[in-house]
């Protein structure tokens, strides 16, 4: 039932993707409604399978990586979707639609309805950590896309080459606001995730902070952001120097999401209880790459 | 005698701003000046196109007398020292003030080429002279042509349009930067043409503006009629804090605004964008201004290529334009000196049609009572025939000989059939009153619409 819910969210995700490249090639306003109305659907089906998962699992259907990766892409798309509907952007959705169909189809195509939840991800903790950590990382996505689109167009307004592209884009201040609002959201969600997560940690390891590599990871990252916050608020940093530490700063998110459980062995990467659960996906690592001592 | 156009005066490529101001007519002054500009020795016909761009006196009359008296009486009426517009005077006679006249008109010769507000200020110009009766046939003329090409460059090339995006281009590349420009600082420096159009549209769009003139009388003025504030132009580093845009588009001869002052304002501003549209010819904003952070520094260059990216299309609007104005000046030409045939050839044919049908008449007189109606008819016809047989050749000749600028010709006409040619003053007059009500009629259209 989830499945066929989410090959139909699959379906709008594609049309909508369809539509904002059909609104880029002819610049019809109308177009650009019509694809964020499909990503609405799209979302609205997405959620609702999901849904349906968190009923059947009991906890927060984001057991592996390749889910959480899903639900990443769910809370990015809604939060387009938000910041298009109070911006008047439409355009906005179309940077959200590549990315929920691309996730989407790849966590169907390699999903494990198997309803196996390790024993350790039964805490009430880890709902809440997840999630929150989760939505972090989706705040910090918009905000590098913001950020990118911001060095593009402003960029191209310094060079003064205001065609194409240009008209397309929103408009340099709303860029910047999306990409301030959302940096200081994810902050603050990413320092809710770490409480959460360092409490889980307690109960699991038996000790709130124990070097593990994604812990270090995410406190740089925390502090990196914290830094561009200071700047911003104290100095009033802005404009492109503040949309490049943006973007790098979301690089260093990405890496510490992705990079880390495929780089390096951390407790992160689902190895709750030592070797003898290891989820769904790390069995399914190709050959080559459990040949470099993953 | 025929008269001849002339043109004297100051504009924005001849003098600055501080000596155009000086000599410039409002409408009361135009009152008094009007009548004793025509009064001047060497005037036969006078107007006066007063914008804050150019202040010139479009006069008909001895182009020997009137340009040296026009120039005295400049000086006399504004008090000035004598000889202190001497270089910056512009003076133009006969074809050259006619096609200053039509590239005036075009807005050709305007600081934004093709702005449209020049065509209305002539036209306006004339209509105030042709009020007081200080037109007759040479101006009013040379100003209808000047119309005439004046709307043919605007309908037949891109020139208008580019210039009347310039401004609204400045409000639509805030709206790229800031988005919405409710609430938004534009502070306009210098209070002319490009700025009241560039009020005019902020203004719409929901901007705060401040209005920096070095004249406080016109700032206020401007800023009244947009609901805005106005200021003086040594407050310009500290209204740079607060704005968003700045518009420039005063006519001094260097920069208003330097990139030190724009980058001695930035921690003040908290480095919010600041975007420098600079219409002035020459340029007001130092160019350098651009290097800056979060600074956006655009030139009528520039921003007209917001509108259409082709910058070899827009020249090659503007020199079709020019093409159009030559083109104009010929036709206007031609049709002038065809004209001056008009008169001897009139009188020529109503001298010899008068005499044909004297001759008829006599001859029917022998006939005596006998002749039938149709017979009294085809002699006449036949006298009538003659004479049109033989003026056939002579009248082409005539005409040409006219539109070749041969003077000797005519006169030679008028001296073998011994004619009295009269002015067609009378018919000019008539011309400038038709004129008139047209245009009366037209805005009445206007402002009901």
């Amino acid at each position: 039932m989830a499945t066929t819910i989410l090959l139909g969210a699959l379906c709008a995700y594609g049309a909508a993707t369809a539509l904002f490249i059909a609104h880029m090639m002819s610049r019809r306003q109308s177009l650009a409604t019509w694809a964020l109305r499909a990503l609405v659907v799209g979302t609205g089906l997405h959620f609702a399978g999901k849904a349906l998962r968190f009923s059947s699992l009991g906890t927060l259907p984001i057991t592996d990586g390749q889910e959480a990766l899903g639900a990443l892409a769910l809370v990015v798309a809604i939060l387009f979707i938000w910041a298009a509907h109070r911006y008047r952007v439409p355009v906005l959705g179309s940077f959200a639609t590549p990315l929920v169909f691309v996730t989407l189809a790849a966590s169907l195509a390699f999903s494990d309805e198997s309803g196996v939840v390790p024993a350790a991800l039964r805490s009430a903790w880890f709902p809440v950590h997840i999630f929150l950590a989760i939505s972090a990382d989706a705040c910090f996505a918009v905000a590098g896309v913001a950020a990118s689109a911001f060095l593009v167009q402003e960029g191209r307004l310094k060079q003064k080459k205001l065609g194409g592209a240009f008209r397309l884009l929103p408009p340099l201040h709303v860029l910047e606001e999306i990409g301030n609002r959302f940096i200081m959201t994810g902050f603050l969600l990413l320092t809710l995730a770490m409480v959460a997560g360092s409490i889980f940690a307690k109960q699991m390891w038996g000790a709130y902070w124990s070097w593990d590599p994604k812990q270090c990871w995410t406190l740089m990252t925390w502090l990196f952001f914290a830094g561009i916050l200071h700047a911003r608020i104290t100095i009033g940093w802005r404009g492109r120097r503040a949309a490049w530490l943006t973007v790098v700063a979301v690089v260093l998110v990405i890496l510490a999401m992705v990079g880390l459980n495929v780089l390096v062995r951390t407790r992160h990467g689902g190895e709750f209880d030592g070797e003898k659960n290891v989820p769904a996906y790390l069995q399914r690592v190709p050959s080559s790459v459990e040949g470099t001592g993953l | 005698m025929s008269r001849v156009l002339c043109c004297i005066g100051v504009n924005h490529k001849s003098a600055p701003v501080e000596l155009r101001e000086q000599v410039a007519f409002d409408v009361a002054a135009l009152e008094t000046a009007l009548p004793q500009l025509r009064s001047l020795p060497g005037v036969d016909e006078v107007v006066v196109v007063s914008t804050c761009n150019r202040v010139e006196v479009y006069v008909a009359g001895d182009p020997d007398r009137a340009p040296a008296e026009v120039a005295a009486f400049l000086h006399r009426f504004h008090d000035l020292a004598p000889g202190a517009l001497d270089e910056h005077l512009i003076h133009r006679a006969a074809d050259d003030a006619v096609l200053h006249l039509f590239r005036v008109a075009s807005a050709l010769d305007a600081i934004v080429v093709g702005e449209p507000q020049i065509l209305g200020q002539v036209k306006e110009a004339f209509f105030h002279s042709v009020r007081g009766g200080t037109v007759g046939s040479t101006v009013t003329r040379a100003f209808h042509r000047a119309f005439s090409a004046a709307k043919r460059v605007r309908t037949e090339t891109g020139v208008a349009t580019s210039a009347a995006n310039v401004s609204s281009a400045g409000v639509q590349l805030a709206t790229r930067i800031f988005g919405d420009l409710a609430g938004l600082g534009c502070v306009l420096v210098g209070a002319g043409d490009m700025a009241e159009l560039a009020a005019r549209h902020f203004s719409k769009a929901g901007a705060r503006l401040t209005v920096a003139n070095r004249s406080m009388e016109k700032a206020a003025r401007l800023a009244q009629d947009h609901g805005g504030v106005a200021r003086d132009l040594a407050e310009l580093p500290r209204l740079l804090i607060e704005a968003d845009v700045v518009l420039v588009s005063t006519a001094a001869p260097s920069f208003v605004i330097t990139a030190e002052m724009v980058h001695a304002v930035a921690r003040a501003r908290r480095y919010r964008p600041l975007l420098l549209v600079d219409i002035s010819v020459p340029r007001n904003v130092d160019p350098g201004a651009a290097a800056l952070a979060n600074t956006y520094l655009y030139d009528v260059d520039d921003l007209a290529s917001v509108v259409d990216e082709n910058r070899q299309k827009r020249l090659a609007e503007a020199v079709r334009a020019e093409e159009i104005v030559i083109e104009e000046l010929h036709k206007a030409k031609k049709e002038i000196a065809e004209k001056r045939a008009v008169p001897l050839i009139k009188a020529l044919r109503e001298k010899l049609t008068a005499m044909a049908e004297a001759e008829a008449q006599k001859t029917l007189g022998v006939l005596g009572e006998g002749t039938s109606e149709k017979q009294k008819k085809s002699v006449q016809a036949m006298a009538q025939a003659i004479i049109n047989k033989a003026l056939h050749e002579p009248l082409t000749r005539l005409k040409a000989a006219a539109a070749a600028d041969d003077d000797a010709l005519i006169a030679a006409a008028a001296l073998l059939f011994d004619l009295e040619i009269d002015d067609d003053a009378a018919s000019a007059a008539a011309a400038a009153e038709r004129a008139l009500k047209e245009a009366e009629a037209a805005e009445a259209v206007k402002e009901a619409a």
